[in-house]
């Protein structure tokens, strides 16, 4: 049984009920406030430039099945993130003929650019998988959660990803 | 495994630096209610407007001058643009303290009160006309050679077309326009309220990760350059004085980013003197055991807990 979750800070959630009381906008941000950067951390990583778009259709699409959140079976981080890793991949099937552009990283750009397009070519769920584990700090736990699996399954999937970035990236890595 | 996992642990680290701040998350909610209410909008508009016209509202928000279109019919939508435009000029300007009002008129009128001309051939559209008030303002965004750009001062106007995303003008002002010359005034939002900026809430992250205490707590005050180096350690580094956030992180650390002989420096406090406007440079990082008192230089708020 997952713990009640702590984020919603002063408030009791009604586990019964999704969100129970959390239908007001107020309580809907304070709701979401903890988890905005990470949401917008993920959808940045996953979409590049539509990644303001993708946050808002996210957004939008919690805000409207608020009631069917389940705190039983997740936390709201975990639920907030597989909304807007959902969304994610519907903008980029939308758009899977566009060129995916690359956002030139500050530091060492060569290098980065290969990590970048490295962790680009991985399968869906392996992407997924390394960027809440690596960029988002997701335990392996709430990971199995947001990709409805075990976390054996999450750990086998990080493992493939690292021996494909492995790969890709090199044998000087 | 390892080499791998290193190479990613570090390139995240990296790559949150480098990484835009979230949008205002009031705003997007904004946007994402009026979307979830467009199909029942034309029953809600009727309690709207009453509701609206009761607070004195209604006048600027619903009234459809030259230049109107369907985009701006929904007043929460254009709200939320309105205050989305004037948060980011506010921020970009230096001040994200400032306080903002609207009003909805035209270009003619517009230039009228101000006592500016454009070019005759200008159409006379409808724009929102949005007054920021604060200290500085300009100060930060100017971007050519310094001393080069137009002096800062306590006002920053905007002409915000409706109807059109281009042909806006910005202009920095020593003295108020007179908002309510042009119609009903809408405060977009009060003094004081700046949203704390999602860069620093992942600098502070990335800092304590980086120096060997990730579940450090921190706390930060917006301040200018001279105050927070005083503060710190009484030093000058000879930048000119700008708007600043110092940050205290407070945990045990060991510095993970200092290079030389010997053993790393150790200590309970780092402070990061970081430029208050994007893109959050760090102008300065100190690591020891002495507190600096943030409280001295006003409103502490809390980055980590």
């Amino acid at each position: 049984m997952t713990q009640p979750d702590r984020t919603l800070a002063g408030y009791t959630p009604d586990m019964s009920s999704g969100l129970g009381t959390v239908r007001s906008t107020d309580a809907f941000a304070a709701f979401v406030r903890p988890h905005w950067d990470g949401m917008a951390r993920l959808a940045h990583r996953l979409c590049g430039q539509d990644w303001e778009d993708v946050l808002q259709d996210a957004l939008a699409l919690a805000w409207r099945t608020r009631d069917s959140y389940d705190a039983s079976r997740g936390t709201a981080r975990t639920w907030l993130l597989t909304l807007v890793a959902d969304q994610a991949r519907k903008s980029r099937r939308r758009r899977r003929a566009a060129v995916d552009l690359v956002d030139e990283p500050s530091h060492e750009p060569d290098r980065d650019l290969d990590i970048e397009r490295a962790v680009r070519s991985l399968s869906d769920r392996q992407r997924v998988a390394v960027e809440l584990f690596y960029f988002l700090d997701l335990p392996v736990a709430e990971i199995a959660i947001a990709m409805s699996c075990s976390t054996g399954t999450v750990k086998s999937t990080l493992s493939d990803a690292r021996a494909r970035l492995r790969e890709l990236l090199g044998g000087d890595r | 495994m390892t080499d791998i996992d290193e190479t990613l642990r570090a390139y995240a680290d990296r790559w949150t630096q480098a990484e835009p701040c979230a949008p205002d998350l009031d705003d997007s909610l904004a946007r994402a209610r009026a979307s979830r209410n467009r199909r029942i909008w034309p029953v809600l508009v009727a309690v709207a407007c009453a509701v609206a016209l009761a607070a004195g509202l209604t006048v600027a928000l619903s009234h459809h001058g030259p230049g109107s279109s369907a985009s701006d019919a929904n007043p929460a939508v254009e709200l939320a643009k309105l205050q989305r435009i004037a948060r980011s000029a506010a921020t970009s300007g230096g001040d994200p303290y400032a306080s903002a009002d609207a009003v909805r008129t035209t270009w003619r009128r517009a230039e009228e009160v101000m006592d500016a001309k454009s070019e005759p051939n200008v159409p006379d559209d409808a724009i929102w006309l949005i007054q920021i008030h604060g200290s500085r303002l300009g100060d930060a965004s100017w971007i050519g050679p310094a001393g080069t750009g137009p002096a800062p001062g306590p006002y920053l106007v905007l002409g915000v077309p409706i109807g059109r995303s281009h042909g806006g003008f910005e202009g920095i002002r020593q003295h108020p326009v007179d908002l309510a010359l042009l119609g009903t005034v809408i405060r977009l939002f009060p003094a004081g309220t700046p949203p704390i900026p999602a860069r620093l809430r992942q600098l502070a992250r990335v800092t304590a990760r980086q120096n060997s205490d990730p579940k450090a707590g921190a706390q930060a005050v917006r301040t200018d350059l001279r105050s927070a180096e005083r503060v710190v350690d009484d030093s000058k580094s000879g930048e000119p004085d700008h708007a600043v956030w110092l940050i205290q992180l407070t945990g045990r650390f060991t510095c993970g980013v200092c290079k030389g002989v010997g053993p790393p420096p150790k200590g309970r406090y780092i402070t990061l003197i970081v430029d208050a406007a994007a893109p959050y440079r760090t102008a300065a990082f100190g690591i020891g055991n002495a507190p600096v008192d943030l409280a001295s230089l006003g409103k502490v708020i809390t980055l980590l807990p």
